[in-house]
């Protein structure tokens, strides 16, 4: 099982790293939704999108995109960026759509067996100060 | 559907390096991007180029996990320890050179052998679904032969095309237009046989039921495609060509595919034949036949339910139980069983009889006497190989243990700088890998040559198809050299698992006494084999040559002799006379040419007859018995050399109205009347004394006329005029050279009677040879084992010795600095190897004296050496102990002590 969603979250910064896991999905539903795009526009738009809480590691992003790249998962090509300048565009497949569809009902049911098992925040108060 | 990601994984694995710099692309844009976007934000250039650097992190790392989900990390790295471990081996060539040489001399001879197993013992034939033939065996697997009706019941009980007979293969007289008449191999073989293969002519058609009709069998024929293409060129060209066979005009209507030489996979036939042409062809092949009554059987076989010539195949289809065909069997042989148990008296002979069964035993490859009989030989020589490259293994471990220690700093500075055990190990073993694939290459480089060497040497005379590159042979030859080369590296791996970094890196190396005595007791061992070996094989050669030195009785160089058969050529009772005496003339025409005579089974030619012989001294009816003889012309015995002790030679008017004379060998008068002193005396075919008896007229000095080894035959010569045999054999003594000779004797022989094919054209001296064929090559492949196991004592003594130098050389420099001279180091280690060499010489002499006590330490050599070869043998172990303690001994010698007390 490989979804899952490891949060280290640091005690100086709110910002979150995003492990593989998740990565794949975050990746395939940016590309969903914004059409082809290059390395930096995936890491800008999910960091914005998550107004900068989650962290995408490049040393991460690279080879993820190699390897949705290998499974059939996101196509890509050589393109010109906004700025003019030549950069590698990544476009989501067939075969990338469905397993996007997946992840998502996968991330569904895990999150709401996560939520069930936190129950009503009311019943239990973390410490202040912790 | 998209490809599978392993596919793409693998596509990338070959584009890795235009993935890298791609990467490397992406990165550069991303890095821009970053720096123009903090520039956005109103940072200065520099800080706008440190926060994204800072962001973008390690990008080595990035690089790193990238080349990793690229490519496959397992194959890089050890495709990186292949590069390592090639440069290791260039820069020792003479260790590479061995290491090589020897995996590819083990590696050629496992391939050889693989390779004549194969074509001997594993192929099938090549028609389809080769597993569902099956032969009909007796009880003890021997394939039966049964007569006509018998077989044709036995097809009517079963379904069409599932029962295939045929008969011996025999030689016949084959005569294209105009041409001179030539020999081919030919089998008589039922209509049904060819079909029931299922195979598909190449061109024209097969034989069919409907050629062979008893009495009205078609002249027809079908031939090999080897043989169509060497006599008309192509397969379609000879379809419809008229043959003329034994002198019948027989027209060939098919040929046969490739690769297809008859009913088994060893004997390649030329022309298969309706089986009811056995008697117009005159064909009498291998038969048996039961008869206790007086009537002549019939010429014609097919009609001759006493004779049993036919061998059946069946085919039963797949899914089908064997046992399915013994209803149809039973039912089949039970009116020939009937028959015989009828004329049987005795109860037990019949009750015998009654209790005969057959079996059905599969036979995808055909049956073969010669497939069977190399069954041991192949044993042997499989287990000779595994010996071998288990020896090589031993050796080649030994050496490489040497070399590994040697590098024992490289390996703990690997260790300190953290590298895994495992990675270091893996070193030794990718070195190994490398050699055993070079190995493999120059392995099979070497049995493209060894192949048809070894079959030359061990399968004489045979036409196999001997197929050297092959996926079966490829995946041999891989899987022997990669297990080798593995086990080569197993000791030095484990040493080095075993090895501590620190104590490494301090010029130790560990390891202990245990492996060494272990090492030194292989060696012994391996000498002591060799010393066997070459023992055997020198007592093998100086038998050899003393039975090829011995008188034969004959005269072996200048007599030339072929075998011919008229009766295949068409001769008749009446034409042969006038034939027989048109080749005397011819050749006593020719110059150069002293005596020529014929006889009909001639000398080491083969073929033998013999006869129960009554003596007329009612005190020796004990001697009587069946006595071998030969019908023969009145100067054949001068013409082949054989000195009479006593009496005369046959003369002219020993003719068939005169008195019956016989000439008999000195070994049948003592066998006989236990005397040499027998003129006058008479033997007789008949118990009772009549006119026919024959009167001994001269006796001649011994002579091997069956076989080279023989020193004496107890046979019996008679007249051909009194006796009416056919000749079958020619005799040609010469005055000049043979060889020069044969060529004019062979043309006018050819101009004239082209019809008449004579074959096997050999001096008498040539036919010994030939007849020690099985020995010479047995000799030879002694004498190549036991030089290759005295090669590789060598290369274990001088493993073993190169090993101790190198545990020893700071003991040795500590001597050096001490004052021991070069030459004192250097004896001191050959005195190892001489120590060796003469523990090898003792286990060797006791090897020899085990077999010279008659204990069977080697079942394929029958061979006893003698005070002289053993000697020679053991000569031969020290002098390769010596060899192969001279290098590690000159290394020894070499040793600078300065270099070696600095280094630590």
């Amino acid at each position: 099982m490989r979804l899952l969603l490891i949060f280290n979250m640091s005690a100086k910064s709110e910002r979150m790293d995003v492990l593989q896991g998740t990565l794949d999905l975050l990746v395939l539903r940016t590309l969903a939704g914004l059409g082809p795009l290059h390395g930096y526009g995936i890491a800008r738009r999910i960091e914005q999108v998550s107004e900068d809480l989650l962290a995408l590691n490049q040393g991460t992003l690279y080879p993820a995109l190699l390897r949705l790249e290998q499974q059939g998962w996101i196509e890509t090509e050589w393109g010109v960026s906004e700025n003019n300048r030549r950069a590698r565009f990544y476009r989501l497949t067939a075969a990338g759509s469905d397993q996007l569809e997946t992840e998502v009902a996968r991330w569904r049911r895990m999150s709401a067996a996560v939520n069930a098992i936190i129950g009503d925040s009311a019943e239990w108060a973390p410490k202040e100060g912790r | 559907m998209g490809l599978p990601s392993w596919w793409r994984k693998a596509f990338d694995f070959r584009r890795r390096r235009e993935l890298r710099a791609r990467l490397d692309e992406e990165l550069a844009f991303h890095f821009e991007e970053l720096v123009a976007e903090n520039q956005q934000r109103g940072m200065s250039s520099a800080e706008a180029h440190r926060a994204a650097k800072l962001k973008l992190g390690n990008t080595t790392l990035t690089q790193e996990s990238y080349r990793d989900q690229a490519g496959w990390p397992v194959i890089d790295d050890v495709m990186r320890d292949t590069r390592l471990a090639a440069r290791n081996l260039r820069r020792r060539p003479g260790y590479a050179t061995t290491m090589i040489g020897l995996l590819g001399i083990g590696l050629a001879a496992a391939l050889t052998v693989f390779v004549l197993t194969d074509a001997m013992l594993r192929r099938h034939l090549p028609v389809p679904n080769p597993a569902e033939l099956h032969i009909l065996t007796d009880e003890e697997s021997v394939p039966v032969m049964f007569d006509r009706s018998t077989v044709e019941r036995l097809a009517t009980n079963l379904p069409t095309n599932r029962v295939m007979a045929y008969g011996g293969v025999s030689r016949v007289t084959v005569q294209r237009q105009n041409q001179p008449a030539m020999s081919a191999q030919a089998q008589l073989v039922s209509g049904g046989a060819l079909p029931g293969l299922e195979i598909t002519p190449i061109a024209g058609r097969l034989l069919s039921p409907g050629d062979d009709r008893i009495g009205e069998g078609a002249p027809v024929a079908v031939v090999s495609l080897a043989w169509a293409r060497r006599e008309y060129g192509t397969a379609a060209a000879a379809v419809g060509q008229e043959l003329r066979v034994n002198r019948r005009p027989i027209e060939i209507v098919g040929v046969l595919p490739e690769n297809f030489g008859g009913f088994e996979t060893v004997n390649r036939i030329d022309v298969f034949l309706p089986t009811a042409l056995q008697l117009p062809l005159s064909l009498f092949t291998n038969s048996s036949e039961f008869a206790s009554d007086d009537r002549d059987n019939d010429p014609d076989w097919n009609r001759e339910s006493r004779i049993r010539w036919l061998q059946v195949m069946v085919r039963v289809p797949t899914g089908q139980p064997v046992e399915a065909v013994q209803p149809a069997l039973q039912v089949a042989v039970r009116p020939y069983i009937e028959d015989l148990i009828s004329q049987l008296d005795s109860p037990r002979e019949r009750e015998e009889m009654r209790r005969l069964s057959w079996q059905v035993l599969p036979a995808p490859g055909g049956f073969s006497n010669q497939r069977n009989a190399f069954s041991d030989t192949g044993k042997m020589l499989t287990g000779l190989v595994i010996s071998l490259l288990l020896l090589t293994c031993a050796n080649l471990s030994g050496i490489m243990l040497v070399r590994t220690l040697s590098r024992h700093r490289e390996m703990g500075v690997r260790m300190s700088l953290g590298a895994g055990r495992w990675r270091t190990c893996r070193l030794a073993l990718v070195e190994a890998m490398v050699c055993g694939t070079a190995g493999a290459v120059l392995g099979l480089l070497l049995a493209g040559w060894m192949v048809p060497a070894a079959a030359e040497l061990l399968l004489p005379g045979l036409e196999l198809r001997l197929e050297v590159v092959g996926w079966s042979q490829l995946v041999v030859l891989v899987s022997v050299a990669m297990i080798s080369s593995l086990g080569c590296a197993l000791v030095p791996a484990w040493w080095i698992s075993r090895l501590q970094p620190l104590i490494a890196l301090n010029g130790a190396m560990g390891g202990g006494s245990m492996p060494q005595r272990v090492g030194r007791v292989l060696v012994s061992v391996q000498l002591a084999l060799a010393v066997m070996l070459v023992a055997v094989s020198l007592s093998l050669g100086q038998e050899l040559s003393s039975v090829l030195a011995r008188d034969p009785g004959f005269a072996r160089s200048e007599v030339l002799t072929a075998k011919f058969s008229p009766r295949n050529a068409g001769y008749d009772d009446e034409t042969k006379a006038p034939l027989f005496e048109r080749l005397r003339e011819t050749m006593h025409g020719l110059p150069g040419v002293q005596r020529v005579d014929l006889a009909a089974n001639g000398i080491l030619a083969g073929s033998r007859s013999s006869s129960t012989i009554f003596p007329r001294d009612p005190e020796l009816e004990s001697r009587a018995g069946a006595y071998q003889q030969d019908s023969v012309g009145p100067e054949y015995l001068q013409t082949v050399g054989m000195r009479l002790m006593q009496g005369r030679w046959f003369e002219a008017t020993d003719g068939p109205d005169a008195p019956n004379v016989v000439i008999v060998t000195s070994a049948f008068a003592r066998a006989f009347w236990g005397t040499t002193d027998v003129i006058g005396n008479r033997m007789g075919y008949d118990y009772e004394a009549t006119e026919e008896d024959m009167t001994v007229v001269g006796v001649l000095a011994d002579a091997g006329i069956n076989r080279a080894r023989d020193a004496e035959t107890e046979m019996f010569f008679i007249p051909q005029a009194q006796s009416g045999w056919d000749f079958r054999f020619l005799a040609v003594r010469v005055q000049r050279d043979p060889e020069a000779m044969r060529r004019m004797i062979v043309d006018a022989l050819a101009e004239v009677e082209p019809g008449l094919v004579f074959g096997s054209w050999q001096t008498l001296g040539e036919r010994r040879e030939g007849n020690l064929r099985r020995e010479i090559a047995s000799s030879r492949l002694a004498a190549i084992i036991a030089g290759l196991s005295l090669m590789l004592a060598t290369f274990g003594v001088g493993g073993a010795l190169a090993h101790l130098v190198t545990l020893r050389q700071k003991e040795l420099a500590v001597r050096a600095a001490l004052g021991a001279t070069p030459s004192r180091l250097m004896r001191g280690v050959m005195g190892d190897g001489v120590r060796l060499g003469l523990w090898g010489a003792i286990g060797g002499g006791g090897l020899i004296l085990l077999i010279v006590l008659g204990v069977p330490v080697l079942s394929w050599w029958e061979a006893v050496p003698d005070k002289f070869t053993a000697g020679g043998a053991l000569l031969a172990g020290l002098l390769a102990a010596i060899a192969g303690c001279w290098f590690p001994a000159k290394r020894a010698s070499r040793i600078d002590p300065q270099r070696m007390l600095k280094s630590d």
